[in-house]
Formats: C-alpha cells, structure tokens, sequence
C-alpha cells in the first residue's frame, strides 16, 4: 500500500474545553475526490482549517505524500501543495477577477520586491506570461469578460466558481473546498460541479466539505461523515447514507 | 503653486470611464508621469522662489505619505513613527554632510540603509501586534528618538545640528532651484520603483494580507516576509525623504520631528486617499498649500482688520482644524481621499458626456 496523498490520523482540535474534531483519521489516495459531511457545527471546516494550519492540533498527525505537515505554518503547507477556497467568498471581497487567479499562482511568481522595483526585465516578462496564462484561463471558463469586474460585485456563485479556479490554477497536490455550495442557486452547482469533475478526471486529490449531500455524493466516491467533531463513519456515498446512525444525524439538520 | 494641482484632472482622463472606478488600481502610468514631468520642468524654469520652495516642500512630504501609505494603504498596519524615522534620516545626513561622505547622493544612500534598520526594529513588534498595539508600540519609536536626538545633540548642538548642502565634489547642489530638481528626481523614481512592485505579485501579496491575514498564509503568503518588507521598503523611503528635509532646512533638531508631525504625516495619507499613489501625494499638497489658503483669505478679510487679524494671528490652529475637518470628512463619506473624490467626479463628468454623445447619435 502506497502512502496516502493526505493522511490525517488520530486529530484532536480543542478550544478550551470543547473538543471540535476529536479523533478523526482518514486517508485521501491520490486522483480520489473525498468528501466530508455531517450537519452544521459537526466541526468539518475546523477539519480543514487544521489541515491548513490554521488551528493547532492538540493530538494526532497530518500529512501529504508521507511528509509530516502538522508542524507547518499555514503558507508552508501552501507551498508543499496545500491549496484551499473558502467558505465565505466574501473573504477577499477587493480583488479584480484577473488579480486573485494570480494570486492563486503564487508559486509561480517572482516575488523579488527588489527587481519589481528596478522592474528588471525579467521579472516584468514573468509578470506578463502570468497574466497571459490568467487572462487564457479564464477565456477556457467563459469568465474572459468579468476578469476586470471586483469580486463583490460579481454573483455570490460566481464568486465561488472564481475562487475554485483560483485554488485549481495553483496545481494544489490537494484541493480542500470549503462548502463550495453555500450560498449558491442549483445552476450555480451544476457548473461547480462540472469543474470539480473535470478536475477530477485530470487527477486532482481533493477533498469537499459540504453540507449538500447530494452534491457531494454525486462528485465523491467516498465520504466520512461527522457530527459532534467525532467520525461516525466512512464509505460509498450509497453505504454510508443508508446507516441509521447517519440519518438520525442529519434529521432535522437537512 | 498651481502647477503641482494640474495634476489630478489628467489622471482622471486616463481613468475608465465605463464603471464606477476602484480605488485599487494604478492610474495610468504614461499620463501621469508625463504631467509630472511636465510640473517640474516648468516649475524649474519658470517658477518663482515660493514655487520652487513650496514645490520641494510638497515633493518631500509626498515622498513620505507615498512611504506611508505603503504600510497602511498596501499591508493594512498602523504606524505612527513616521516623523521618528524621517528624524534617523535627517540625523544621519546632517552628520555626513560635515564629513568627506558628504558626496551627493551617499547621505541619501546611508539615511535609507539607517531607515531600513530601523524599519526591521519596528517591524518585529509589528508581528506580534497589530491595530492600537501595533499603533502603541510606533507611538513608542517617537518618544524613543526623541529623547535619544535630545541627548545626541546634547548642549553644544542645543538647536541642532547645521546640515551643510549638498555637492558633487566642487559642484554645489545646495541651491534652491538644485534641491528641488533633487527631490523630483528622487521622488519620480520612487514612484516608479512602487509602480513597478505594486502593479506585480507584491502589491497582490500586501492586497490579500490587508483584507485578511489568515486566508492570505492560506494562500501561500509569508506574513513574517512580506509585514517586514512593507515596514523595511517604507522605512527606507521614510527616512530618505527625511534626509532631502535636512538639506532643506539646512539644520536638524529633534523638536522638528514631533508626534505632531506624525499626525499630519498620517492625516496627508489618508486625506489623499489609501490604494493609490497619486492620492498620498495629494495629501501632502493639500497640508503644504492649506496654510498660505489661510493667509490668503486673512488677506480677502483686510476690510475687516478683526477677522484678519484673527486669522493672520491664529493661522495654525485655523489649519489644524481644517486637517481634523477634512480627515472627519473622509473618513465619513469618502474613504478614498480626495483622489477617490476627484476620480468619482471626474467619471460623473464622463459619464455625462457619453450619455451626450449617445442622445446625439440617436437623434
């Protein structure tokens, strides 16, 4: 058995005395798309946040592709892979459509504040094949036309739709997508959906958190499902909505 | 002085006129830097002795309010120690000036290294703090450096130290006319140094950490790097303007570089407008010219000695209240500064004209 693209293994997330992920190990295989549901307050984007370093895990283990990352900052675990939209789009409400996909590319860019100052030629080339590759990424989504619109004033599912483009166009060695349905109408998720397929048939690992199961279930082979920060179980998406101990719950939740 | 103010109705032409503009974007470049050209080459020529004076004046403080507006119009911190580091730089000429390093430009050169240092000392707390503490701990680099300039000048040096001029070898740059020149040339580069790493992945880097600094090391961003840079960079710049202030002055002392002066620094920023760079300069237009505004009306008050003479008698405070006016306006119902308020009117004014244009040829 290979190692898992990313492993979590045995978290413990605490907040004082609240225990928000308490012991939840899973393990996403590269090419897989993952998913984690359970119903509000289950503690699924305090799953993510640990896996981007946001919040300190008291117990337990991460890792991607057999490297420990639980000791890494944030933007450490960006750079070995990590990539990540956010639940709330209004998160970076300032940027123009064409500067937050560059900045989802990050490490692809020069960030010598030196030669942007001098504006050496080469960075001022670097910058500009950038841009080209943002302004054909967005052509391919039909999203050339709202590159130069600000973020808040696009459709809230848009906005969503941006930030997973944002996310894909770094080539995260995992994607984690932080309800990527919330806040959206049906016709949004269809296209979110058809860009998490399409990822997913070129080999994108990522993992959803998503209160829509069946959002979910139709783009994920597997899901773990949470509730109370404790796992209370993981397979097929078929499998594990049939248990009891699932529906009872979702009931009244969703 | 009315050729530094031709300045903003040219950038707003290059502005789009389609949708309401955002305050985050470079104006364009290629207009603006020619109508800055054009300012100070007349102004060189043709200008008078008040106008090259009044000139130098507003390019020195824009050169800091630029500086400033780095920290807190790009990275989103607060920092009230400008006026302390502009003092390291001041300091740090007027000692070289009298020295066989008194060679244009290497006390410039020197008062940026000295900047940048002490940059990297307050940028360290600013890691650690931000809003009122981060506020608190700059507040403290202003008392610091004036207790410190107060021991350094000592008693022999009690009304500061004397700042001799600038020169290339025999060449004496110290004229008025020179010094002005100087401070374009070394403000117009820095201009262009910042456009040059706002308009690239820094500027979008300090972009996503201002709107919020855990989704931005999320992204990937090193908050450590890139909070130091900002406050390094802006030190830098900080203290260089205040080392083209020394030669202005001709002398340097430690009661010119007050918590007040920080304040007005501050006030310049944000009056002209955060996001952009054409707004901090502005700024410092505004505060240089608003005093002479005042003489100017105690003189339209001659007919009534009372007012003008109160005018003429208590011109800074009038001008205080004026800056603590404007700031509240802004601050109220235009947080983009006056560049904010003069791009908004200038795209109402195109808008107008399109909607002409457009009835026209329907008709």
């Amino acid at each position: 058995m290979t190692d898992p693209r990313l492993g979590v293994d045995g978290v413990v997330v605490a907040f004082g005395g609240l225990r928000a992920v308490d012991e939840v190990s899973f393990a996403v295989q590269p090419g897989e798309t993952f998913g984690i549901i359970g119903p509000n307050g289950a503690g699924k984007t305090t799953l993510l946040n640990s896996v981007s370093g946001l919040v300190p895990l008291r117990t337990g283990s991460i890792s991607l592709d057999s490297t420990a990352m639980h000791g890494l900052r944030p933007h450490q675990r960006a750079a070995l892979g990590v990539g990540r939209t956010f639940q709330a789009a209004e998160v970076f409400n300032d940027f123009r459509v064409r500067d937050y996909m560059l900045l989802g590319r990050l490490f692809a860019q020069q960030t010598s504040v030196i030669g942007a100052a001098l504006r050496l030629p080469g960075v001022r080339r670097a910058e500009k094949s950038e841009r080209v590759a943002v302004e054909n990424l967005l052509d391919r989504h039909g999203l050339a036309d709202v590159a130069g619109v600000v973020l808040k004033e696009l459709p809230y599912g848009l906005r969503k739709l941006v930030d997973i483009l944002r996310a894909l166009a770094g080539r995260p060695r995992v994607l984690l997508l932080d309800e990527p349905t919330s806040g959206t109408a049906t016709s949004d998720r269809l296209a979110l959906r058809d860009v998490l397929l399409e990822a997913g048939r070129d080999g994108m690992t990522t993992v959803v958190v998503d209160h829509d199961v069946q959002f979910v279930s139709e783009l994920c082979g597997r899901v773990l499902v949470v509730n109370f920060g404790q796992q209370i179980g993981t397979g097929t998406p078929a499998e594990v909505l049939q248990r009891p101990d699932v529906r009872a719950a979702f009931m009244g939740a969703d | 002085m009315t050729g530094e103010m031709t300045m903003p109705p040219s950038q707003v032409q290059t502005a789009p006129a389609r949708t309401r503009p955002s305050p985050r974007t470079l104006p364009g470049g290629a207009a603006g830097g020619a109508v800055f050209v054009l300012v100070v080459v007349v102004t060189a020529l043709a200008g008078g002795q008040y106008a090259v004076y009044t000139g130098t004046l507003i390019g020195i403080y824009a050169l800091v309010t630029v500086s400033q507006e780095w920290i807190i119009g790009r990275a989103g911190l607060v920092s009230l120690g400008s006026a302390a580091i502009m003092a390291v730089g001041a300091y740090v000429t007027a000692r070289l000036s009298t020295t066989s390093w008194s060679v244009f430009p290497i006390p410039l050169v020197v008062a940026m290294i000295f900047g940048a240092v002490v940059g990297l000392l307050i940028g360290v707390p600013g890691l650690r703090f931000r809003g009122l503490y981060l506020m608190l701990t700059t507040l403290a680099l202003q008392f610091i450096v004036a207790f410190a300039g107060q021991k350094y000048q000592g008693v022999e040096n009690q009304s500061g130290f004397v700042v001799n001029p600038p020169h290339w070898g025999s060449l004496d740059l110290g004229s008025p006319r020179a010094l002005f020149i100087i401070t374009c040339v070394v403000l117009g580069l820095v201009l262009l140094a910042l456009r040059g790493i706002y308009g690239g992945a820094a500027g979008r880097i300090w972009n996503a950490m201002r709107q919020d600094e855990a989704a931005a090391s999320v992204l990937g961003v090193n908050l450590v790097r890139w909070k130091l840079t900002a406050f390094i960079g802006s030190s830098a710049l900080t203290a260089l303007g205040g080392s083209l202030y020394a030669y202005q002055a001709g002398l340097v002392s430690y009661g010119t570089f007050s918590l007040d002066l920080s304040l007005t620094l501050l006030v310049m920023v944000f009056i002209g407008g955060l996001g952009t760079l054409v707004g901090p300069i502005l700024g410092a237009a505004v505060i240089v010219l608003l005093p002479n505004g005042i003489e100017r009306l105690s003189g339209a008050f001659a007919g009534i000695p009372q007012v003008a003479d109160w005018l003429s008698l208590h011109e800074a405070t009038v001008a205080n209240g004026i800056y603590g006016l404007l700031l509240l306006l802004v601050l109220l119902f235009e947080r983009d500064g006056i560049y904010g308020l003069v791009r908004r009117l200038g795209s109402a004014a195109a808008g107008q004209w399109h909607r002409r244009v457009r009835r026209g040829a329907v008709q």
